[in-house]
């Protein structure tokens, strides 16, 4: 070239420089937009996900601190956002212990007694609706649940020519919804109790596409509970007010039974239908049911392996 | 921690489509379609369909009787059809079993009577029904007919266990019907169900 260097750089141009000024500030502008574009869900999140929440770890790799500070946090929301006075705890497994379900189908007479009180328990969302437990209006002779009817509306049940199946959680021994989720929020815990991380599930729903059970539920909106129907004993893993855009799920009332206690939808069946408890204790009443009984699994043929048992009776 | 980086943005964006997913579905939103929930508050009692075991008496105009008091010396016929005068409220219907004394003492009305003809005090009734229902009292003995409340796991708390009578009449044992609590209003996609019957199904 035969530009004279020192007289006609750019740094002298006065055009120059504006041009490159505005291209810059330009640019600059742009990032910036595409910036606030990008961080608008931050800005806009729910009240449900706080900071905290959004940055914590994953569950499994929280130390006690972080995971207290993280419970009292919760604590917190739930008191600003619902104005309940709740504790949130986090029972761990117990060692030698596997939950096991059993229901005798002879004994369901379809009250749905047990749906309210999973509903209550565990703090499900009251619009709109959610219900972890669904009953089924099965016809008699028949295993086909493509022939069942769930909103079965009668002055009184049992109805003739009808038995009742009861589906919720199956708590797989296989759990096909675990495989699928991309960021491991939920698992299996040594006890059997697949859980959520619900502060780590993105909510993309694969889980609920891969359940054969149709046993997982989305949160579409924030949960709506009256201060006074919140139940205020709490467990991370399970009943706590879930955020919006989280996947939940029946835990077998996980707060309860790491205690000892019975779930909820055991201890209200009017019919005694529901048998509960640990698999591995030689004496107990599930085990005698898989010892004495003709027990059955649902789509057994899906491969999943449940810990939930059905059983008919004379 | 570029991993759990990864997994923050990857919250964003599905918060980001999930707000998009969640525009067909707005009748969450919308007050005008929000569900009242009919549903008895008191869903957590406990109480069984027959309320709390008592022990064998006659109970009339807040007074309380031992059978004995009446039966010292009536000794009725073993079976009446229609029952009379203080019994006439009772339902019987208990297929076969159409006897009085097949399960009542025949001259200590405050006890039942076994097969050898021996009194079963009244604070143990499931020792009568064990008499014909001898699998049903097998499970029951085992826990697993007639629900159990509190702890299975018993190092931790008590559990209570249910006698025959707190769920089913003697008179009548059939578990009697009773009312569902309502169906369920949306799908578990969380759509509201059309009126007509034929809505979708889940």
């Amino acid at each position: 070239m035969t530009t004279p260097s020192g007289k006609k750089g750019p740094a002298m141009d006065p055009t120059l420089q504006r041009r490159s000024f505005l291209k810059a500030g330009i640019g600059t502008m742009a990032a910036l937009a595409s910036l606030a574009g990008v961080t608008a869900p931050l800005r806009s999140l729910e009240s449900g996900v706080s900071m905290d929440a959004f940055l914590q770890q994953h569950y499994k790799r929280l130390t006690p601190e972080a995971l207290d500070q993280i419970l009292q946090s919760i604590e917190n929301e739930i008191a600003r956002d619902y104005g309940a006075k709740v504790t949130v705890g986090n029972a761990k497994p117990m060692d030698g212990v596997e939950f096991g379900y059993a229901l005798n189908l002879t004994r369901c007479n379809g009250n749905r007694k047990c749906v309210e009180a999973c509903v209550q328990e565990n703090n499900q969302t009251r619009d709109p609706e959610m219900q972890y437990i669904r009953v089924l209006e099965m016809p008699s002779g028949s295993l086909d649940v493509e022939k069942s009817d769930l909103y079965f509306d009668h002055d009184q049940v049992p109805a003739k020519e009808k038995y009742y199946l009861p589906v919720q959680c199956q708590q797989c021994q296989n759990p096909p919804c675990t495989k699928v989720c991309p960021v491991e929020a939920t698992w299996t815990e040594p006890d059997g109790i697949t859980v959520i991380d619900y502060n780590w599930c993105i909510g993309c729903r694969y889980c609920m596409a891969a359940c054969p059970y149709e046993a997982r539920r989305f949160n579409w909106s924030k949960a709506q509970i009256a201060p006074e129907e919140i139940n205020p004993n709490m467990g991370y893993l399970s009943n706590r007010i879930r955020p919006a855009g989280v996947v939940e799920k029946c835990t077998y009332c996980l707060h309860r039974t790491r205690e000892g206690k019975y779930p909820a939808c055991m201890e209200v069946c009017p019919t005694g239908a529901r048998v509960f408890g640990n698999m591995l204790d030689p004496d107990s009443e599930i085990n005698y049911i898989l010892k004495n009984k003709r027990v059955y699994i649902l789509k057994e043929d899906a491969g999943t392996v449940p810990r939930f048992f059905y059983y008919f009776d004379a | 921690m570029h991993i759990r980086a990864c997994a923050n943005w990857s919250v964003a964006l599905a918060i980001s489509t999930c707000h998009l997913a969640c525009a067909p579905a707005p009748e969450a939103a919308n007050p005008s379609t929000l569900v009242v929930r009919v549903v008895e508050n008191n869903v957590f009692d406990t109480t069984p369909v027959r309320g709390e075991f008592h022990p064998l008496n006659y109970k009339k105009a807040g007074f309380t009787y031992r059978c004995t008091e009446c039966h010292f010396s009536i000794q009725p016929p073993p079976r009446q059809n229609p029952l009379q005068s203080e019994h006439a409220n009772i339902v019987f219907d208990h297929g076969l079993n159409i006897n009085c004394l097949n399960c009542h003492h025949p001259t200590n009305r405050d006890a039942y009577v076994d097969h050898e003809g021996n009194e079963i005090p009244p604070s143990q009734p499931a020792r009568l029904c064990s008499k014909c229902h001898g699998p049903t009292y097998r499970d029951w003995e085992a826990g697993i007919h007639g629900r159990q409340n509190g702890y299975w796991d018993t190092s931790k708390g008590a559990r209570t266990k249910l006698f025959c009578v707190q769920c089913h009449d003697p008179h009548s044992p059939k578990f009697k019907p009773m009312k569902p609590l309502p169906a369920p209003q949306r799908t578990r996609f969380s759509a509201l169900l059309p009126d007509h019957p034929e809505g979708p199904r889940p």
